[in-house]
């Protein structure tokens, strides 16, 4: 199957990254529990959840993180690597909602020196955030390294 | 409400390792994999993967946490973490709200995981929208069986007591 490559150069500040959206299933909501290891019964027990103050199952952070994520590679494809990510939960997504997961380049840069493991790396920022019928979900940063024309050019 | 006296004693305080149960596994990565819906072929393609930089199947890397997630059964023994040593009064129920990852090496199957745990931050009893709580911040350190580094976790839960109903608050 042909993969998606984005080079570096090609990249924008402010480009959009496309976007999904996903009906998150009570199946589904348990089922990136299990697929996380997670079993604290408010992504399994709709009672449970519910006494807790929640509209119903909720996702957990270990799978909105898988879901997000997955925006950043699905665009960059799979030479595209994951270096730093942050996931902020702002609001929830239970059984039944519909995920929106969405995103656009916030910065392009090459790790400076002080940048740590980061130092030298063609670097870009996301912002990419999902959102419910209900409202905001979970916002994240992702910062990955895409493959440049000057690299392969060197080959 | 303070914390008390030994809850703040634990700041800063760092786990002895805690062992993933098992070993990074092909199956697991296909599962998760099935749940995002994450067709990059870095993960699932024998063939591709081994054509890639990587030289064979790599981990998703934002499985980092997932590895080292405790069985439900048998329950295992855990070493001491200084979360756990937490009193916090009157709060029992759990979510995450926060979570940095960092990415240093790749993770393959066959890899065995474990992590150390620091105890960075506990706030005060704080109200939210589904009741009073603390937000307790802990970083962990993944190292994998060649002690390399492979990432790094900064993660912040809200500890608190849900709200009875007809309770006010927003």
């Amino acid at each position: 199957m042909p993969q998606n490559k984005v080079y570096w150069e090609d990249v924008a500040e402010g480009q959009d990254i496309g976007s999904y959206s996903m009906v998150m299933t009570a199946v589904k909501i348990s089922g990136g529990a299990w697929a996380t290891r997670d079993t604290n019964p408010m992504h399994h027990d709709k009672a449970f959840a519910q006494k807790a103050q929640q509209r119903d199952m909720i996702v957990n952070i270990m799978h909105s993180e898988g879901i997000l994520s997955r925006l950043a590679t699905d665009w960059s494809g799979p030479e595209g690597e994951l270096k730093r990510t942050r996931f902020n939960i702002e609001g929830n997504c239970c059984a039944g909602d519909t995920m929106t997961v969405s995103g656009k380049v916030v910065r392009k840069w090459i790790g400076g020196e002080d940048e740590g493991y980061l130092s030298g790396l063609h670097l870009v920022e996301l912002q990419v955030n999902s959102v419910t019928q209900e409202g905001p979900f979970c916002n994240a940063q992702i910062t990955m390294t895409l493959p440049t024309k000057a690299d392969e050019g060197s080959r | 409400m303070a914390l008390t006296e030994k809850d703040t004693a634990l700041l800063g305080k760092e786990s002895e390792p805690f062992y993933a149960p098992d070993e990074v596994s092909k199956s697991m990565i296909r599962h998760f994999c099935e749940m995002m819906e994450d067709p990059n072929p870095l993960y699932t393609d024998e063939e591709y993967a081994r054509n890639s930089k990587y030289g064979g199947i790599i981990a998703p890397p934002q499985m980092l946490m997932v590895w080292c997630m405790p069985r439900m059964w048998p329950f295992p023994e855990f070493p001491w973490m200084p979360m756990a040593e937490l009193e916090l009064p009157g709060v029992d129920t759990w979510i995450a709200t926060d979570m940095i990852h960092e990415f240093h090496k790749p993770v393959r199957p066959g890899d065995k995981l474990y992590y150390i745990m620091k105890l960075d931050k506990v706030s005060d009893l704080k109200k939210t929208r589904i009741g009073e709580g603390h937000f307790i911040t802990t970083t962990q350190t993944y190292y994998n069986q060649r002690r390399e580094m492979v990432g790094r976790e900064v993660r912040t839960v809200l500890k608190y007591k849900p709200k009875e109903e007809g309770e006010g608050g927003q």
